[in-house]
């Protein structure tokens, strides 16, 4: 149970460090590509830029990403490569404008949020010039929005130039990656063809229309970048984007092997090591949390459901008590594998949880079991990791996120001791206070905010796929990883409109995907640049700042001290954020009548 | 603006050549150089007919096949899902209980496991226990609302007759009503209502209240448990596996190795042979690191029909 977590995290943090060095000398420029390739990257090079004018060529670039994508969508049905085959006969149609708008934000913005099923929904032309050159590059964003940060930090006196950053990271560092695991999919098992869906005579007279495509070109980007978005509908559950439990551990390593490997970066980058290891450390104590707690509660333990019940009064303030009959247990053989509903047999048992807390805390939002099924208590780990976003995090903006808790943390503990604070010897004050207030606020109001207007209103309730607080659950779950930019889901929830045109679904649309497709769309977009153009402008007015001299009385940031001071801060503030509402979700669904209302 | 924007294009121009064509170029001909049947999708075929892949489950669910794990997405190659139902939802519940009333035995070892078919000894008594008091039926119809609901929809009754139970009950005390598929005068076929006290319906439905009642708490304790997987959706929807245990029970090896028995008397020896057959297939993830002995449903069946075809005169049971 606990070995296949340990192989994935152990193998992972080996993996880190020559990555991690690595990178550092890409983004620095130090490494030498082949000529040819630093000719293109001369003519992408506009000079050097200050932090406005980075922020702006990312929002340019960002532009372009969007009208590039939703061009490609709406065009789908006139495009090239989109098969015809047994269960669409016509070929695919053009996706309902909201969903369209929703399903580019979401690649855009890294988050993988898909409202649409991808075999069903999507041409494989789509799948590789919409949703794996997004994959690359919106990946590429985050990564560059670090790199710049970090100069910053440095106190460099630019930026960098962020077409060059694009390039390099794209190029120079997720093209190789990925072919190199592309290469062991296929080996393991995975599909890559053009050819469209087979046809085949079932054993039971009867035929079998099987969905395939070229699954083995998406599913590595789709995990280094940390972007998350499935070629199937079932995502990485699906047996073609996860073949054996190899291609699974592969999956896990490929998720975290980035967002791991860019704390090393970040140490190197700055020279400041010691640094760099404190804040691996407190972040791998909340990851090794987060996977222990789930592991222990979905695989360690049955599904309640299946279980003997006791009699139940419930008690709710203004009604009457209602009295639940009890329930025996049902003769199911549980032992050994824990909650099995909605997870794979081929992963090994743990490997479902385990996945939930890895996809989780890096944003990655690709999932092998169906969250929604989790155990209840299991459930509060993807949660926890979305709304806190800053155990490792997503690619880049993880770590973003992270250094704007530690200049919370720093600020705190100046005020704890009575100095004024500094980070990295520049001092910290108002001005970098508000903008670390801003990029750390704009999490909870967005997700809670919408989570409370959806869950009055039919909206959200005529949506839910689940009773009680577990229909609350999924809208939380839902703004919780829109706004993390994370894109896995409580899947249930009713958010699918399909083809523009209903009579071409194969299941009637969601009555309120509208208004899921819009909210959603502008949660990410909010949440994923405001985050990003904060830090930025934290990160240049501390560049511009004197350096004060170290001293005795230097409040030091290396230490196991500041690590717990750092951990306390990230704790505190996410349970004051987000703990009420947990506790109305998988806490209250725990401790309340099972199955609820009968 | 003007570099900006050059920039800009230069960039997205060279990541669309570079990630959307040579990239995937690279993997799809590796993929077909190197792996060609991985790369198709694992394909099985006999002779020139395709059957399946060995990585997707299909539907089995004739008595001489092990079947798969139930699939929420019906085993449908193109629209994969699970049933993404959390444990507290009465949906899941019910699910569950529905397929063990239908297939549930007693212990082979228990004294209840008696009479002509002892495999459905069960079925059996929820019947005769349903027969004994008038009331289950409207018992069940008022605490399974879900259940009640699902049926009615499914028999052609309407959601808005709410008094329908009851009223059955009344006219037709201790007995269910029946679904009868009549053919017209039109050949257009109707569903008609009939009261009978024989139906798979009654054990599947009234499993649960059975269960609960303390009157049967020796029978319930003497029920044989199902695996896990035999019960629960996978998250795909085309889980291509079951564990080991799932097809060496009595649930699976048992029901298939009784249907491709050729003359009564070889029933054990059949039974060992497929028994080993099974046990061969097996293997454990990670190359035995995690998890239990699992099998491949579709291989499995597969070389079921070569080595064991079904004998052709065994008629329905």
């Amino acid at each position: 149970m606990w070995l296949l977590p340990i192989l994935i995290v152990g193998t992972t943090v080996l993996l880190s460090v020559p990555i991690g060095r690595y990178l550092a000398g890409i983004i620095d420029g130090k490494y030498q590509a082949p000529a040819f390739l630093r000719w293109f990257e001369r003519r992408l090079d506009t000079g050097p830029q200050n932090w406005k004018q980075y922020a702006a060529s990312l929002v340019i670039f960002n532009t372009v990403m969007f009208l590039f994508g939703y061009l490609v969508l709406a065009l789908q049905p006139s495009l090239p490569l989109n098969q015809r085959d047994a269960a669409f006969p016509d070929g695919k149609g053009m996706l309902s404008p909201t969903t369209i708008f929703n399903t580019v934000t979401s690649f855009l913005t890294n988050t993988n949020l898909q409202h649409y099923s991808g075999e069903q929904h999507l041409s494989y032309f789509s799948q590789l010039l919409f949703v794996l050159w997004n994959m690359f590059t919106s990946a590429a964003v985050g990564f560059c929005a670090l790199a710049a940060v970090i100069r910053g930090l440095r106190g460099d006196p630019h930026m960098g130039n962020y077409y060059v950053d694009m390039w390099r990271v794209v190029v120079y560092v997720f093209v190789p990656f990925s072919v190199i695991t592309g290469i062991l999919l296929i080996a393991a098992g995975m599909p890559m063809t053009l050819e469209p869906s087979a046809e085949v005579q079932t054993l039971q007279p009867g035929t079998q229309v099987i969905a395939r495509g070229p699954v083995a070109a998406i599913l590595p980007i789709k995990h280094l970048g940390t972007n998350g978005g499935g070629f199937f509908g079932a995502n990485s559950a699906h047996p073609f984007e996860n073949p054996t439990a190899w291609t699974n551990v592969l999956e896990c390593v490929s998720i975290l092997i980035f967002p791991f490997s860019l704390i090393i970066m970040f140490g190197r980058m700055l020279n400041q090591m010691r640094h760099a290891v404190v804040i691996y450390a407190v972040m791998m104590v909340m990851f090794v949390g987060m996977i222990g707690w789930a592991v222990y509660h979905d695989t360690g333990k049955p599904n309640p459901g299946l279980l003997a019940q006791p009699e139940r009064t419930v008690k709710i303030v203004g009604a009457e008590a209602k009295v639940t009959a009890p329930l025996a247990a049902l003769p199911v053989d549980q032992s050994g594998l824990g909650n099995l509903e909605g997870k794979e047999l081929r992963f090994g048992p743990s490997a479902g949880a385990t996945f939930a807390a890895v996809t989780t805390a890096v944003t990655c939002g690709s999932v092998n079991c169906m969250h929604d099924s989790l155990n209840p208590l299991a459930g509060l780990t993807p949660l926890v990791g979305m709304q806190l976003n800053c155990v490792f995090g997503g690619k880049g903006v993880g770590l973003v996120n992270m250094l704007i808790y530690l200049v919370v943390a720093v600020f705190l503990a100046g005020l704890m001791v009575g100095r004024t604070p500094e980070y990295l010897g520049k001092k910290i004050e108002a001005r970098e206070m508000k903008l670390a207030m801003l990029a750390l606020l704009v999490h909870p109001i967005l997700v809670l905010g919408p989570v409370g207007l959806f869950a009055a209103l039919d909206w959200g309730k005529a949506a839910t796929n689940n009773p009680g607080a577990h229909g609350f659950s999924e809208i939380l779950y839902e703004f919780s990883s829109a706004s993390a930019n994370n894109g896995s889901g409580f899947e249930g929830l009713g958010d699918t409109h399909g083809f523009n045109d209903p009579t071409k679904n194969l299941s009637a649309p969601a009555t309120y995907a509208a208004h899921w497709d819009l909210a959603t769309g502008l949660v990410m977009l909010v949440s994923r640049f405001l985050p990003i153009i904060a830090p930025l402008a934290l990160a240049a007015s501390l560049a511009r700042k004197k350096n004060t001299p170290f001293t005795t009385g230097t409040m030091r940031t290396d230490t196991i001290t500041f690590g717990f001071v750092l951990l306390g801060t990230v704790m505190l503030v996410g349970a004051l954020l987000f703990l009420p509402s947990l506790c109305l979700g998988p806490v209250a669904e725990h401790f309340g009548p099972m199955p609820f209302g009968r | 603006m003007k570099a900006h924007l050059r920039a800009c294009l230069l960039l997205l121009v060279l990541t669309v050549v570079i990630c959307c064509l040579l990239y995937p170029l690279v993997l799809y001909t590796v993929g077909q150089g190197l792996f060609p049947t991985a790369a198709a999708g694992s394909l099985v075929a006999d002779g020139d007919q395709l059957r399946g892949s060995r990585l997707i489950a299909q539907s089995f669910t004739a008595d001489e096949y092990f079947w798969p794990r139930p699939s929420a997405a019906s085993y449908n190659g193109t629209a994969s899902g699970g049933s993404n139902w959390g444990a507290n939802n009465p949906k899941l519940r019910d699910r569950v209980s529905q397929f063990l009333g239908a297939n549930v035995q007693y212990k082979k070892t228990s004294r209840f496991y008696t009479g002509a078919d002892p495999a459905h000894a069960v079925q059996r008594d929820i019947e005769t226990w349903f027969a004994a008091t008038p009331s289950r039926l409207t018992e069940w119809a008022a605490e399974f609302e879900t259940a009640a609901a699902n049926w009615k929809q499914a028999s052609g009754i309407s959601a808005d007759d709410a008094d329908f139970f009851t009223n059955f009950a009344k006219a037709n005390p201790a007995k269910w009503p029946g679904v009868v598929e009549v053919e017209q005068p039109d050949k257009t076929k109707i569903k008609r209502i009939e009261p009978t006290s024989s139906d798979a319906a009654i054990s599947a439905n009234l499993f649960e209240l059975w269960l609960r009642d303390p009157a049967n708490a020796d029978r319930a304790a003497d029920l044989e448990p199902v695996a896990a997987d035999m019960v629960t959706a996978s998250g795909s929807g085309l889980d291509p596996h079951i564990t080991l245990r799932n097809a060496l029970s009595v649930y699976q090896l048992d029901r298939v190795a009784a249907k491709r028995t050729p003359t009564p008397g070889d029933g054990p020896k059949v039974r060992d042979e497929i028994a080993a057959l099974v046990r061969n297939s097996a293997f454990t993830p990670l190359t035995g690191l995690v998890g239990e002995p699992l099998v491949n449903v579709l291989e499995l069946n597969l070389a079921l029909d070569k080595a064991f075809p079904v004998p052709p005169t065994s008629g329905p049971r």
